[in-house]
């Protein structure tokens, strides 16, 4: 992605995007994938989940990991009988 | 298993505290895999599974992935709450070992926990005369409680240990905490 791809699929209007039937359209290509051809619609939607995710699922993944660890060390430290 | 309700209430507390959850996510604990991999060990070995092994493994399994979580609380013991779960954790291994391997439990408390006729693999036995008896299963969650069981005052101290580690993880960005005075933006000077 384009830094103007990035600031535009963030904020479509400010970028000069129009929008009908509830997708946007950018005045310039920025497809997901494909930042130089297209037909000009940008596949926001798409776009956005994965920019979500990515940044969700590594924190989650950490958050997840921090509190298995600490659960796994109080459960074996307290256990190792008649769970 | 009783400790989890440590997990459930360091949320609740870190929470209420204005702890966000996602700063979970910035704990730099060393040798979580290691921490992983005993409680994975010990899953099978008190589960069904672990009626397969042959005699005298079990034990050992059981000092080798205890030991090694452990090792995983000492390398990480200047995080809060972890010296307290270090000290839990190493009454817990006292009562153990001044009483032959097992943890000894009260009669009583299992009684009431519901759990005095369960059979398998299981450090826990019911003697008559323990040493270090306070140190051992004498507390119960009543049966009828989710997760009903016994525990020691080694748990307890577990699993206050956890809370406050949730909770100060919660509420601070980095842990460990960095030294402030060294800092890339001002040469480490």
């Amino acid at each position: 992605m384009t830094p103007w791809c990035i600031q535009a699929t963030a904020e479509p209007e400010t970028a000069g995007g129009t929008r009908t039937n509830g997708l946007w359209h950018l005045p310039h290509p920025c497809n997901y994938g494909d930042d130089l051809e297209g037909p000009g619609a940008p596949a926001l939607i798409p776009l956005l989940i994965e920019v979500t995710m990515n940044t969700l699922k590594w924190q989650a993944f950490r958050v997840l990991m921090a509190l298995s660890t600490l659960a796994a060390i109080a459960l074996v430290l307290e256990a190792g009988r008649r769970w | 298993m009783f400790i989890l309700y440590g997990v459930a209430l360091g949320l609740l507390v870190g929470l209420l505290a204005g702890g966000r959850l996602e700063r979970l996510g910035n704990v730099a604990l060393r040798w979580w895999p290691l921490a992983i991999a005993g409680l994975v060990v010990q899953l099978v070995l008190f589960s069904p599974a672990g009626d397969g092994f042959p005699p005298g493994v079990p034990p050992l399994l059981y000092i080798v992935s205890t030991a090694a979580v452990f090792a995983v609380v000492i390398r990480n013991v200047r995080l809060p709450g972890l010296p307290l779960i270090a000290l839990g954790a190493g009454l817990n291994l006292a009562a153990t070992v001044a009483n032959g391997g097992y943890m000894p439990a009260d009669p009583n408390a299992l009684v009431a926990a519901g759990r005095a006729s369960e059979t398998g693999n299981s450090n826990s036995i019911v003697i008559p005369h323990p040493v270090l008896a306070p140190l051992t299963d004498i507390f119960a969650i009543p049966s009828g409680v989710p997760l009903a069981n016994v525990f020691s005052i080694g748990d307890v101290l577990i699993g206050i240990g956890l809370v406050f580690a949730l909770v100060a993880f919660m509420r601070s960005d980095t842990w460990p905490r960095r030294d402030p005075l060294v800092h890339p933006g001002n040469g480490g000077a």
